[in-house]
């Protein structure tokens, strides 16, 4: 996704991801079958890769050969599940050079695909993952029943087997006390919103994900529609609160945020939970044009900061005391290349 | 009741916290349980747990349970039992032998029995032959390190018989 320096809606949307369900017909399912089965699965994914001409785009791994906290890093950057790593023993993965496409074999299911993108562009995201279900159908067929749809090993994800997600900065919804209302009106639609980084309402980095619920009996371009309306609407409710908060108290807000980025500028220790809250206040700076930086950028330093993306960057587990003094020095690195924009209260 | 969470369907399930010495009571139904339980526990047995709930709760709330369906698939070995233990189905006949008491699971998951949507595209002949021969290839290795050597004839048979049919087809193409 860092071919992409700005997308639709990225004040508020993160990024975009639809995933699909697949398993193919001559195997038993993941949880039944054993190594030699998966990685003969994982071979058959690889031929048709190739055979439709993909394979220079893309990266293959198998999980067991990579060290943990690089396996994390894929996780942080949002390109596997978090069931892939339950599955890790067998399990690989095959990423689009560009980070669009991720083909995961070997989790509950033979396949599971993302499609990937900033911002709020869902459609794109399910036409690139609908273009990697092209390439892998057409080498040998997916179970599918006529009634229940594609099949999977847990029944709840039969049907179409996708599930869409939205990642939303919601910092002033957080503040006002909405979240609860909006998890309820969208829970109407049939979706959900929850926090990214903790159950509940108590979302780290005010990161929340909106996501499809059933997968059975709707038809897939429907789900997308809803998920991107119940978005927008989000979105636009987010603004207004943003808009409407400035307008009553600039000054308070604009003191806090440039607070935070005085920490970020300056820090020589930022815990894990802090950086999560520095961060929400730094794109949000970005975004009222408080610094002049890019939200692509400060997205990927989010994701770039996680624990285990700063232990693959050094190659070792780093202590949290090691890390909050690593992560600090990068930031104070990164920060002089966000100089505070020109603003008079 | 309605549920707490969504306020659009009948809560059915009562779920009591105590924190701190606090208790804590919210009643939801079976959806927005099964979404917030979901990346606290494997979901997998939750789903089990919950088939459980929803029938005691079906009988009047009586712990008198549904019987079991006392069916195997025929591929695969698994039991109905089992998936509903572990709510996971071992391979696409599953859904083919527990169509039955599988649409009443899947109705309550989804609240719909029949799949609309996108349908599985078509197959391509060459890859699809090349595919199949990696799998046979696979399983005359098996076959020989388990010393099944008459299943091992009969798959270096087939792996013969496909690779000429293969290599006919490259032929005609040429």
């Amino acid at each position: 996704m860092t071919d992409y320096p700005s997308a639709p809606e990225q004040d508020v949307a993160v990024l975009s991801r639809i995933r699909l369900a697949r398993n193919y017909e001559d195997f038993p399912f993941s949880p039944v079958i054993g190594a030699e089965e998966t990685e003969l699965i994982t071979q058959r994914v690889w031929t048709s890769v190739e055979m439709n001409g993909q394979a220079d785009a893309f990266h293959f791994h198998h999980l067991s050969k990579m060290p943990e906290d690089e396996q994390g890093r894929l996780l942080d950057r949002f390109q596997i599940s978090n069931d892939l790593l339950k599955y890790r023993d067998n399990a690989a993965v095959m990423l689009s050079k560009g980070e669009t496409i991720s083909i995961m074999v070997g989790e509950e299911d033979h396949l599971r695909i993302f499609g990937l993108m900033p911002g709020l562009q869902l459609e794109i995201a399910a036409d690139l993952a609908y273009k990697a279900d092209s390439w892998l159908e057409k080498g040998s067929p997916f179970a599918f029943d006529n009634q229940f749809g594609y099949l999977t090993t847990s029944p709840s994800n039969a049907g179409s087997g996708m599930r869409g997600l939205i990642l939303m900065h919601l910092p002033t919804l957080r503040a006002a006390g909405q979240i609860t209302r909006v998890s309820q009106e969208v829970a109407k639609l049939g979706l959900t919103l929850r926090g990214q980084y903790s159950e509940g309402n108590e979302a780290d980095g005010n990161l929340y994900q909106l996501t499809s619920n059933a997968a059975l009996g709707r038809p897939e371009e429907d789900v997308i529609r809803s998920l991107i309306a119940a978005a927008t609407q989000i979105i636009e409710v987010e603004r207004g609160v943003r808009e409407k908060m400035l307008e009553q108290d600039e000054l308070s807000v604009t003191d806090r945020l440039f607070r935070s980025i005085g920490i970020l500028r300056n820090a020589r220790l930022m815990s894990d939970k802090e950086w999560m809250q520095r961060w929400s206040d730094l794109r949000l700076a970005a975004v009222i044009g408080l610094i002049d930086g890019s939200i692509a950028e400060i997205d990927r330093l989010m994701m770039d900061l996680q624990p285990h993306s700063l232990n693959a960057s050094v190659g070792k587990s780093l202590s949290e005391r090691e890390r909050g003094t690593l992560r600090a020095d990068i930031l104070r690195s990164k920060m002089t290349e966000m100089p505070n924009a020109l603003v008079e209260i | 009741m309605m549920c707490d969470e969504c306020g659009i369907r009948p809560a059915n399930i009562r779920i009591t916290t105590i924190v701190n010495g606090e208790k804590k009571d919210r009643n939801l139904c079976s959806e927005c349980l099964a979404n917030s339980q979901r990346y606290k526990h494997d979901f997998s047995t939750l789903a089990g747990h919950l088939n459980g709930l929803l029938d005691a709760l079906k009988s009047g709330g009586s712990k008198k349970e549904e019987p079991i369906p006392d069916i195997t698939c025929s591929r695969c070995g698994t039991t109905y039992e089992k998936y509903r233990k572990s709510g996971m189905v071992g391979c696409a006949q599953c859904y083919s032998d527990f169509r039955e008491p599988l649409q009443t699971a899947i109705s309550r998951i989804h609240g719909h029995t029949q799949h609309v949507g996108r349908m599985p595209g078509g197959i391509d002949k060459k890859l699809s032959m090349k595919l199949k021969l990696d799998k046979l290839r696979q399983e005359l290795a098996n076959a020989i390190s388990a010393e099944e050597y008459e299943n091992a004839a009969a798959l270096r048979d087939q792996i013969r018989a496909l690779s000429a049919q293969i290599s006919t087809e490259v032929a005609e193409n040429d």
